[in-house]
């Protein structure tokens, strides 16, 4: 019950932090280069969350992450 | 090449408003949705700020400290806690509290049920459940001991911990499980 409570939530939240963006992400990319960007993303976030797997802190790097972004693009 | 001959004339949608240009985007919401970023940036970052801080738990303001009048008995915790996430509760003793060559603690029974205590370092001698908590023995020598129970709550909510080592008054602190 709670993975769907989670997952449904977590869709909304990046939902909504990628259209505060006010980016594109993914709109020229290739197949290979989607592949690529979610693997890396993926053994990222190993390292970045851890051992706290709670929304508090998906929630934070997720934030953190998005903020990143904004200064550095 | 002959050019082609537009008939019809382009036409925005939008009205112009104030008789500014209308380039196929309703402004005035779009100025609002920018404000809007504004809003949820700063929101953002005051997130991330309290987030250092330790507000939300796994920070400076997060960590708490108990101790008895006289010190003897000294408690330290997380009093912000995060759900499925280790912590630790520390208890910490002085001669007083040894007696017979071991220490009495008792615990209110949310410390395994509610904040998820999934082992204690050492392992006590003996172990009781009853008067709503739980009654450890532990042998001890000399000061400084020290006990550790390992945390990991299994669901989010406002929790109360009493805490206690006999003939000494009782802890009673509450602990926050973010989701």
């Amino acid at each position: 019950m709670y993975t769907i409570i989670h997952a449904i939530l977590g869709y909304f939240f990046l939902l909504f932090t990628v259209r505060v963006l006010s980016r594109r992400p993914g709109g020229q990319m290739t197949l290979f280069e989607f592949v690529i960007v979610f693997l890396i993303g993926g053994v990222i976030i190993l390292s970045t969350v851890g051992d706290d797997r709670s929304v508090t802190n998906c929630v934070g790097a997720v934030i953190v992450i998005g903020l990143m972004h904004g200064l550095v693009s | 090449m002959a050019q082609p001959i537009y008939r019809k004339a382009v036409e925005d949608t939008v009205p112009k408003v104030n008789n500014e240009i209308a380039v196929g985007e309703d402004v005035e919401f779009q100025r609002k949705w920018w404000k809007f970023e504004k809003l949820v940036w700063a929101a953002f970052i005051c997130f991330v700020l309290l987030d250092l801080a330790g507000v939300f738990g796994r920070g400076p303001l997060s960590k708490a400290h108990l101790a008895t009048a006289d010190g003897t008995v000294n408690v330290s915790y997380e009093r912000v806690q995060r759900t499925g996430t280790p912590s630790t509760l520390k208890v910490e003793f002085r001669d007083r509290a040894i007696r017979n060559k071991q220490i009495r603690l008792w615990a209110g029974e949310d410390l395994v049920s509610k904040l998820g205590n999934k082992q204690i370092a050492p392992q006590p001698a003996t172990s009781a459940v009853g008067d709503g908590g739980l009654h450890y023995t532990f042998p001890a020598t000399t000061e400084p001991a020290e006990i550790v129970f390992s945390l990991q709550p299994p669901s989010p909510g406002l929790y109360d911990l009493s805490l206690g080592v006999d003939d000494f008054p009782a802890f009673h602190f509450k602990i926050l499980v973010m989701p």
